[in-house]
């Protein structure tokens, strides 16, 4: 069995990646790379020359290019000693045209464009743009030289993959941080060092903590292992996507919390999300009160859920509820077949297959308006009420999809021959359906629960959209639109295992419900 | 002849089917007495209404059948009949079936519940039927394991039916058929799907618990070697009527109907090697229309033109012999039965060099 | 058979297999088969070192209980399951393992197959005439659209079926009905062999005889040789020319079938013949019931073969079992092996009566060791222990086994979690 589990699991990930490596060759193959810019209020105000170096460097952040600025080269030489000050001073000044610059600026600029050209770069050199005849240039209108060379597709495959998982590690902070390495405490300095609470510190790791208990479920966390899905452009500028799904949303929420240096105050600050950043105590005066070394970059505790977690919140909700009704529900339907519950029960399955789903939720919508039931989400004043008609609104349809399974696999059974035998041994037809029918077809059933379950993580988009709840619900459209590359392969690659998971789970739940279903090889 | 009791008296019994608008007579007045502690056959093709037939008793009936006109008492350990056929309440029939008529059915492959261990299925019609304890229901479906031939049953109790071969599947649905001692078993075609020589062991099997629980067998079969091997009285069906009805020994020395003398015949065990096999010409009727005559005329090689246009009635050939044919009748010509079903017993002897 | 025109058929096979000594025409030949499912150490052998040969123009029946390797040894010759050792022969030709795909084609052609259950074998959602023409296209064995009509429907003429049953549908057809369309299906490619796999065991007895009786009829009419796949002996006399009986996958005898029911010398045929009802109440209520008990061979130190003996009769058995079956055989009196009980005799039986069984009557009522326990104790790996106590405190062997298991698999879990937590810890010092 863990054998086979293992071949099932890898074979699933090849497939994700498979997949993920489609998508990449789609959408950075195929498609134009300046639609990145289209939601980009930033690249607009951009002008002249300057946008095409703004452009050179979002693709190079983004993964489409390498790129290398000509002062970036002299600076490497300067820093290597291959160059004195004056010379880097004398050098990096570009005349307007080419043949306007003066010698050393000549010489080091064939020399740059040497050197990258026979590493397969393209060296560009952008003319000076300047305003009519005068010598002043415009805005953005400077000279411009620079090397860049593309990413293929494959190597980007291979560094998204690779980058998936990233592992913390001391020497990971540039700079100077002091003594690099772990500590190990019981009382955690953010409760005041008195509460007893272990956790793991690290000096010198991009985590200051890296292991600690708080009172947010599941209790314990750590920042050792992150996960990072790709970074998103423009749906949430320059974050991870796994951040941006799993961020918590909403109003603050104050703790009493002890700075590092002891300064007490109530505060949404989250020390725990303590990142390094360099020299940011040093420019920044007002983190001198609470900081006491670059680790000043903390994310603040809100009192909302996250994407996903409002999504999974109302799918879960949904799902349960779908099922406590269509069991006994398609239970009654093929007891009591050709009967009027059963034409009951088929009129709800059909009126819920031939409208649309964004009719009925509509009509939920407003149903559940005149009884007085919140029709949007608010994060800032959160009540269970809010829960309801979306959850409604998802558990309904599913019902009826579940209850049609449910009535089918039943009466299918019901013509079985243990059927027949069970109840010529004098079993009660109740006895027959609880003991023996329900759970014969219920086998089907049952490979499909965690699909459903896990695929509450991945929200639903009409119906967030109807009440405006904040969830992972939209996350894939509106990075479609926008052309969200990053997103757009960090979401596929999630939903890629999401289902993957499902049908492994399902098949090892199926073993379990049917005990004919082994998964050691047989002979034949 | 000691005398009988009866345990099961059927009185012209019809039963109807209702498919798709139109009436089926599976049944068209069978009239049979059910002695208890016997063991009798019901022999016929399929579609003459033999499992139709047990399952009116077992009230098994399909919800598009019913029971036109007829009766059906039963005659349990109290004294006074039960008329089956007033029984219209779920609730009474699961007292009869289980505990009163059990039944076992064609395919053992089928017939468990797959995915609830073999135990369980046992102790759950047990507890059903009498008041006991947990414990008590195991030990005594253990008891009963043992006794249908299962070995080690405390190991096997809680294997699953996948994990059991045919046979033992068949043992298996006979320990559950007489947990609860049931007056009437009846067995469906219990061996065609086993092989020759576990059928063999299943009627044996069923044969030996019948010395010991005392129950009456409804042996349905179309295999006239296994009738000889299990039955005291065989009832022929043909076209939902009992065409003829004897001890075995008088079906299968002196049958009297030409069906009767058509199944024989058609017996490999008794052809001789590169000669034809007998077969039966034509198909039955279809029981949709009205018969009208003889049932079995057309197919009938001896066919007398009454045949064709009166239903002959049960003639008596002894007490316990009967046989619905015009050929009995004493203006009929004398009608020898077919060569081939003569002297079976010294046939046989030869062929099996007994 | 009427002379007909026909395009020239690329034809890898001979038109006569070798002669043998005894001057028969060998059609199918089976040396040493070897066929085994699975890998590794779950392989099993379903047919062990089987030879045989089949002549033309004659009925072999392979007979055997269910799961001896009977049904194989058919699906191997038309090459659905794969030998894993030795040959089949057809007409000479290696037609097992690698072949060419004109081979593949003739032999598809040449010999057919009918099954049992003819209700699952035939396509549900086509006419008869499809079904019985589908061979006939795949091959284009017909000049013109009226030529295969014509073929069509003197086939179903032959099997006893009317030219309007062609626009039917197989489930408008009673079981008998169905099985002479499997047959006509089979018998339009005019084959030379035919793989018959209980054709009539899913059959009504008076429905059988007329199966029977029209393969008689092609047997006789066109030579068509049968291998014919059964567990009823008593069929398998009547239409065997030579039969094999078959047990657990060792074809352990081969013979005429008169001689096999003259001198049954294997104990196994004794019992197959034993098991035959016998349509005599007499005879059949007081019949004594042999079973084979395979434990009766000494295998250990001779390794059986099976041996011809004489008289066109092999026997499977150690050299010393071989003498003793000769010296039998050569006496040339018949065997009985059928014993009817004297009618007196009653008491003989009693002794056969099952043991009463020790029946343990103390808990554990119910001991399934249900998976769900395992998985429980998976995700609860404490609790799981403790229950997983308690049941072997309670004598609950399986659901303790159960228990454990999923406990220890969840404390393995947690812990490969906690050590690659550890071991990362110490990658990030590094």
């Amino acid at each position: 069995m863990t054998k086979y589990l293992v071949s099932r699991i890898l074979r699933g990930l090849l497939s994700v990646l498979i997949v993920v490596g489609i998508v990449m060759m789609m959408i950075y193959a195929f498609l134009d790379r300046r639609t990145i810019f289209a939601e980009d209020p930033v690249y607009s105000k951009q002008k002249s020359n300057a946008k095409q170096v703004y452009m050179m460097q979002q693709w190079e952040r983004y993964g489409y290019l390498d790129y290398v600025p000509y002062a970036d080269y002299l600076a490497q030489l300067l820093s290597r000693g291959e160059i004195d000050g004056q010379t880097y001073d004398a050098a990096v000044k570009l005349d307007r045209t080419p043949a306007a610059d003066s010698g050393t600026t000549k010489n080091y600029v064939n020399q740059f464009a040497q050197e990258y050209e026979e590493k397969g770069y393209t060296v560009v050199r952008l003319k000076g743009d300047t305003q009519g005849n005068s010598q002043k240039y415009k805005e953005g209108g400077e000279p411009r030289l620079y090397a860049h060379r593309d990413i293929p597709v494959l190597t980007r495959l291979w560094r998204y993959i690779t980058g998936i998982i990233t592992v913390d590690n001391i020497h990971n902070a540039q700079g100077d941080v002091g003594k690099r390495g772990l500590t190990f405490t019981l009382y955690d300095p953010v409760y005041g060092g008195e509460k007893f609470s272990p956790a793991i510190l690290g000096n010198g790791t991009t985590h200051k903590y890296l292991l600690y208990f708080d009172n947010r479920f599941p209790y314990i966390h750590q920042n050792l292992v992150k996960v990072n899905l790709g970074l998103s452009y423009s749906v949430n500028k320059g974050v991870d996507v796994a951040q941006t799904m799993t961020a918590s949303q909403g109003s603050f929420v104050r703790r009493q919390v002890t700075y590092p240096t002891g300064v007490v105050e109530q505060t949404a600050d989250d020390l725990h999300t303590a990142t390094y950043s360099p020299g940011s105590l040093q420019s920044n005066p007002l983190k001198q009160k609470y900081f006491v070394d670059d680790y000043t970059n903390v994310s603040t505790a809100k009192t909302g859920l996250s994407r996903l977690g409002y999504s999974f919140t109302i799918g879960i909700l949904a799902v349960v509820l779908a099922y406590l009704l269509a069991i006994p529900l398609g239970i009654a339907m093929a007891r009591h077949k050709d009967k009027g519950l059963d034409k009951l029960g088929t009129v709800y399955i059909v009126f819920i297959t031939a409208v649309p789903s964004l009719a009925y939720i509509f009509l939920f919508q407003s149903i559940g308006g005149r009884l007085g039931l919140p029709t949007a989400f608010d994060m800032e004043n959160p009540s269970w009420l809010m829960y309801i008609l979306p959850v409604i609104s998802l558990a309904l349809p599913a019902t009826a999809n579940l209850m049609k399974w449910l009535r089918r696999y039943m009466i299918d059974q019901m013509n079985g021959d243990y059927v027949k035998f069970a109840r010529s041994g004098g079993l009660s037809e109740g006895e027959i359906f609880r003991k023996h029918v329900l759970r014969n077809a219920g086998i089907p059933l049952v490979h499909g629960i965690p699909a459903s379950i896990l695929g509450a993580l991945t929200g639903a988009i009409i119906t967030e959209r109807v009440y405006v709840v904040p969830g992972a619900g939209n996350l894939l459209t509106n990075a479609i639109n926008a052309y969200d590359n990053g997103v757009i392969v960090g979401v596929t690659l999630f939903y890629a295992l999401l289902t993957v998971t499902s049908v492994i789970v399902g098949d090892v739940l199926m073993s379990l419900a049917d005990p004919r279903i082994t998964f050691t090889p047989k002979g034949r | 002849m000691e005398q009988k009791k009866v345990i099961l008296s059927v009185r012209d019994l019809h039963v109807k089917f209702c498919v798709r608008g139109r009436i089926l007579s599976a049944i068209r007045g069978i009239s049979l007495d059910l002695y208890r502690g016997e063991s009798i056959a019901i022999v016929g093709e399929s579609g003459s209404g033999k499992s139709v037939f047990t399952k009116t008793f077992a009230g098994m009936l399909e919800t598009n059948g019913y029971i036109d006109q007829g009766q059906l008492l039963f005659y349990g350990v109290e004294g006074t009949p039960l008329d089956l056929t007033a029984l219209r309440r779920a609730r009474d029939w699961n007292q009869i079936r289980g505990g009163k008529i059990a039944t076992v059915f064609q395919d053992p492959m089928t017939s468990l519940d797959p995915i609830i261990p073999i135990g369980r299925q046992i102790t759950s019609v047990i507890l059903k039927h009498q008041a006991c304890t947990k414990a008590e229901a195991r030990a005594r479906a253990l008891e009963l394991m043992a006794k249908v031939g299962i070995p080690e049953p405390q190991a096997r109790f809680d294997d699953y039916p996948f994990q059991y071969s045919g046979g033992m599947r068949q043992r298996i649905v006979i320990a559950i058929a007489l947990s609860c001692q049931p007056q009437i078993l009846i067995c469906d075609e219990p061996t065609t799907a086993l092989d020759v020589t576990i059928q063999a062991q299943i009627l044996k099997l069923i044969k030996d618990l019948q010395k010991e629980f005392g129950y009456t067998i409804v042996f349905i079969t179309h295999d006239l070697g296994v009738v000889a091997n299990i039955a005291d009285r065989v009832a022929v069906l043909y076209a939902g009527q009992i065409v003829e009805l004897g001890t075995v020994e008088e079906i299968f020395y002196d049958p009297r109907h030409p069906y009767t003398w058509a199944l024989l015949s058609s017996l490999p065990q008794l052809a001789q090697r590169n000669t034809k096999l007998y077969a039966i010409t034509g198909t039955p009727p279809s029981l949709y229309n009205r018969i009208v005559g003889d049932a079995f005329a057309p197919r009938n090689p001896q066919c007398m033109q009454i045949d064709t246009l009166k239903e002959p009635p049960m003639f008596r050939v002894t007490d316990t012999h009967y046989a619905k044919t015009w050929l009995l009748d004493p203006r009929a010509p004398k009608t020898e039965k077919p060569e081939l079903i003569r002297n079976i017993h010294e046939k046989l002897l030869k062929a099996f060099h007994i | 058979m009427a002379k007909r025109k026909r395009r020239p058929q690329p034809t890898v096979l001979p038109e006569h297999g070798p002669v043998d000594e005894a001057g028969r025409e060998v059609l199918l030949s089976l040396r040493n088969v070897d066929i085994t499912f699975g890998k590794g150490d779950r392989a099993v052998r379903a047919v062990k070192n089987v030879s045989f040969d089949i002549y033309r123009g004659e009925t072999f029946s392979l007979v055997g209980e269910s799961g001896s390797g009977k049904t194989t040894i058919g699906r191997a010759v038309i090459g659905v399951t794969p030998c894993a050792a030795g040959q089949i022969l057809y007409k000479g030709v290696p037609i097992s393992g690698k072949t060419g795909k004109a081979l593949d084609r003739e032999i598809i052609r040449r010999i057919q197959m009918v099954f049992q259950d003819p209700a699952a074998s035939l396509n549900e959602r086509a006419t008869v005439d499809y079904i019985v023409s589908e061979g006939l296209y795949n091959f284009h064995l017909y000049d013109n659209e009226a030529d295969r009509h014509r073929k069509v429907e003197r086939i179903m003429e032959e099997v006893g079926l009317l030219p309007e049953h062609l626009t039917r549908y197989p489930h408008e057809f009673s079981g008998g009905q169905r099985q002479r369309i499997g047959l006509a299906r089979a018998m339009v490619m005019e084959p030379e062999l035919v793989i018959a796999d209980e054709p009539i065991s899913a059959l009504d007895v008076s429905i059988r005889a007329q199966v029977l009786n029209l393969l008689k009829k092609f047997q006789q009419e066109r030579g068509v040789t049968y291998l014919f796949i059964a567990h009823d002996l008593s069929i398998v006399r009547f239409i065997s020319d030579r039969i094999g009986v078959i047990y657990k996958g060792d074809l352990v005898e081969i013979a005429e079938a008169e001689e096999l029911f003259d001198y049954p010398l294997h104990p196994y045929t004794r019992s197959l013949i034993s098991a035959i009802p016998i349509p005599d109440p007499v005879l059949e209520k007081n019949k004594v019931l042999v079973t084979y008990d395979p434990s009766v061979h000494e295998y250990r130190q001779d390794k059986p073969e099976l041996v011809d003996i004489g008289h066109n009769h092999y026997v499977f058995g150690s050299p010393a079992e071989i003498e003793a079956y000769r010296a039998v055989r050569e006496q040339g009196v018949p065997l009985h092996c059928v014993t009817v009980r004297q009618r007196d005799a009653a008491g003989e039986e009693a002794a056969e009566q099952i043991a009463p069984a020790q029946v343990q009557t103390e808990p554990p009522v119910q001991d399934v060791g249900s998976r769900w326990y395992a998985v429980g104790s998976f995700l609860l790996p404490p609790v799981g222990l403790l229950a997983a106590g308690l049941f072997k405190r309670f004598r609950y062997r399986r659901s303790y086994q159960a228990c454990k298991k999923g406990a220890l698999a969840g404390l393995a879990a947690i812990g490969t979690v906690v050590g690659l937590f550890c071991l990362l810890l110490v990658l990030a010092v590094l």
